[in-house]
């Protein structure tokens, strides 16, 4: 019994590094627009595509993964600079607009990938390495070790960027007051786009290692879109990343008791019922 | 115009729009087809509408009440073979659903209701699909039952005309004007002494059972359904989207924007069936990038324009 609990706490911990970079871009468009971007969801997993291709005509994963952040990089960029942009001040318009791009992301794709489920089977280093290996009598699945690894570097450079960086304490400013900020000559709409390009290369990150990790359809994004949110509704309008992991850690156990104790069938459903406990029991008006 | 005013055009337009398609064509005419679809994509758009409209609430989750009343129809037509058992029940289950839920989702505002709601009928979804009995992925039908479709179609029109009074006696009763008031101060209204939680509670069951409405109404006509349909988001989107082509904040927008929706949808997925998603995602980004106000809000801001005239040019002249 102890040995399960404690392969379930690891497993969770690997997870929740994933589920932190997954939510890091969402949540902080969140807080410097305001808005809730839907094509958060369908941006992760089309990098996890674009990196899936790259890998299936003979690339080297890295180069792949290289390759799909700068992709999501200019993805993300584009579509702040354009659409959302322009409708991020109503509510329902943003709505419409960046779930209208999701959809027509997920039209493009379905044309040329069958509607099957995928997985990035090799290792980011481009090394031939076994599924798992064991230390202390816990199973370490690679692939969520190298997810684990990249993940955790991910969230402490970008700590970094924001608490010892003059880019992240003007980013920081702007968040608490956005126009004191500009009175001090801070450009909003420079430091705006520059993150959003930084959170889209994540997002692109995130992408590849959610395909390593668990591999799927480009369907998911729906359900990647709805962990993200709550985690992002659950931490608010701050830029807290630890909250943001503690979080991740109890959405990631959660679903990884009821999968292992339920059925693996079910334990999406846990993950909905934490959301949703989350959002009503730890409400922030936003 | 006075509410006995209302009614009478009402029932002349009912009567109307009921028995000329009735009696004058065949019941393998393609407009069965298509006013039933309009019939209950109206519906779930009314229900979006009215819920925004009184409580400036933006429901991603109106597909729960929807699915919800899908298969609770299915699976009473099935066990009773009694429909007007099955509609009853069905109303019933959606209600009850309707105020368990809503108790707990009122204690969200702004984005986080937005994301409740939606993932509340997540949850549904993947629930229904591991529901024993009710077919899994593979869904639930009604092989028992045969509703003739110019039935189904009055029945419709009836279902719609009522709903449209309901909505307008409600909209412009105490409840409308308190719910309002919530919408705009609701600091303001709390201390003027309106039972805040009770409005929202009302107003969202209102708004859920419109949408259970639709989701009966489909059952009948199409009989057949799988959770990934029932419970589909794109029931919600597309009721955002009927609303903003139509004029949100209007009563009348639905119909004007679902007729619309209706025929750019239908016309360009005919000619490109395979593309429905990304036809479906180009709309939204069209109608959300070139929303101004809808076509009904544009239209009464004229009709508002030309009886002002009058006014103006006395008060220049003055």
């Amino acid at each position: 019994m102890l040995d399960l609990i404690s392969q379930l706490i690891v497993n969770s911990l690997m997870l929740s590094g994933l589920y932190t970079i997954i939510t890091i871009g969402l949540s902080l468009i969140f807080v410097l627009m305001g808005i809730l971007d839907f094509t958060h969801g369908i941006k992760i997993l089309l990098a996890g595509y674009i990196s899936f291709w790259l890998i299936s005509w003979g690339s080297h994963p890295a180069l792949a993964l290289a390759i799909s952040v700068g992709v999501m990089t200019l993805i993300g960029s584009a579509l702040y600079a354009g659409p959302v942009k322009r409708v991020s001040d109503i509510h329902f318009t943003t709505l419409l607009v960046t779930l209208g791009i999701s959809y027509i992301i997920e039209g493009l794709v379905s044309i040329y990938q069958p509607p099957q489920t995928i997985i990035i089977a090799k290792s980011v280093t481009g090394l031939t390495v076994p599924l798992s290996i064991d230390i202390a009598g816990l199973k370490f699945s690679t692939a969520l070790v190298e997810t684990f690894v990249f993940s955790l570097s991910i969230i402490v450079l970008f700590q970094l960027l924001l608490k010892r960086t003059m880019f992240g304490i003007t980013l920081r400013a702007l968040v608490e007051d956005k126009e004191t900020t500009s009175l001090m000559g801070v450009n909003p709409s420079t430091r705006l786009l520059l993150s959003i390009a930084i959170v889209s290369a994540i997002s692109g990150v995130a992408g590849f290692f959610y395909m390593r990790s668990f591999g799927g359809t480009i369907g998911d994004w729906t359900l990647i879109l709805g962990k993200a949110f709550a985690l992002t509704l659950f931490v608010g309008k701050t830029t807290n990343l630890q909250a943001l992991f503690l979080m991740a850690l109890i959405l990631a156990f959660t679903e990884n008791i009821i999968g292992t104790l339920i059925s693996i069938s079910v334990k999406d459903i846990a993950a909905v019922i934490v959301i949703i406990l989350s959002l009503i029991f730890k409400y922030r008006e936003v | 115009m006075k509410l006995t005013k209302i009614i009478s055009y009402l029932v002349f337009i009912t009567a109307l729009l009921a028995l000329g398609p009735y009696i004058l064509l065949d019941a393998k005419s393609l407009f069965f087809h298509y006013a039933m679809v309009y019939g209950y994509l109206l519906l779930i758009a009314i229900s979006w509408n009215y819920l925004y409209t009184l409580t400036g609430m933006v429901s991603l989750g109106l597909q729960l009440y929807f699915g919800t009343a899908v298969y609770a129809t299915a699976l009473f037509i099935n066990l009773t073979n009694n429909l007007a058992i099955a509609v009853a029940a069905s109303f019933l289950i959606s209600a009850l659903l309707s105020l368990a839920v809503s108790i707990l989702l009122i204690r969200l505002r702004g984005l986080s209701f937005t994301i409740g709601s939606w993932m509340f009928a997540e949850g549904s979804l993947l629930i229904m699909l591991n529901v024993p009995g009710m077919g899994g992925s593979q869904g639930y039908g009604i092989p028992t039952i045969q509703i003739p479709v110019k039935e189904l179609y009055v029945a419709s029109v009836i279902a719609i005309v009522l709903t449209f009074l309901a909505t307008y006696i409600l909209t412009n009763g105490k409840l409308g004007f308190g719910a309002r008031g919530v919408k705009h101060l609701e600091l303001l209204a709390g201390t003027l002494g309106l039972n805040i939680p009770l409005y929202k509670i009302i107003v969202l069951t209102i708004s859920h059972l419109i949408a259970a409405l639709a989701g009966i109404l489909y059952m009948l006509y199409v009989k057949y359904t799988d959770p990934y349909t029932a419970f589909s988001i794109m029931w919600s989107i597309e009721a955002i989207i009927i609303s903003v082509i139509g004029g949100i904040n209007t009563l009348l927008g639905p119909f004007v924007g679902g007729a619309v929706y209706l025929v750019i949808h239908e016309y360009v997925r005919f000619l490109y069936a395979e593309l429905n998603i990304l036809i479906t995602g180009a709309i939204m980004v069209f109608f959300g990038l070139a929303y101004k106000e809808g076509i009904m809000s544009f239209v009464n801001k004229m009709v508002m324009r030309r009886k002002q005239q009058p006014v103006k040019l006395l008060s220049k002249i003055a």
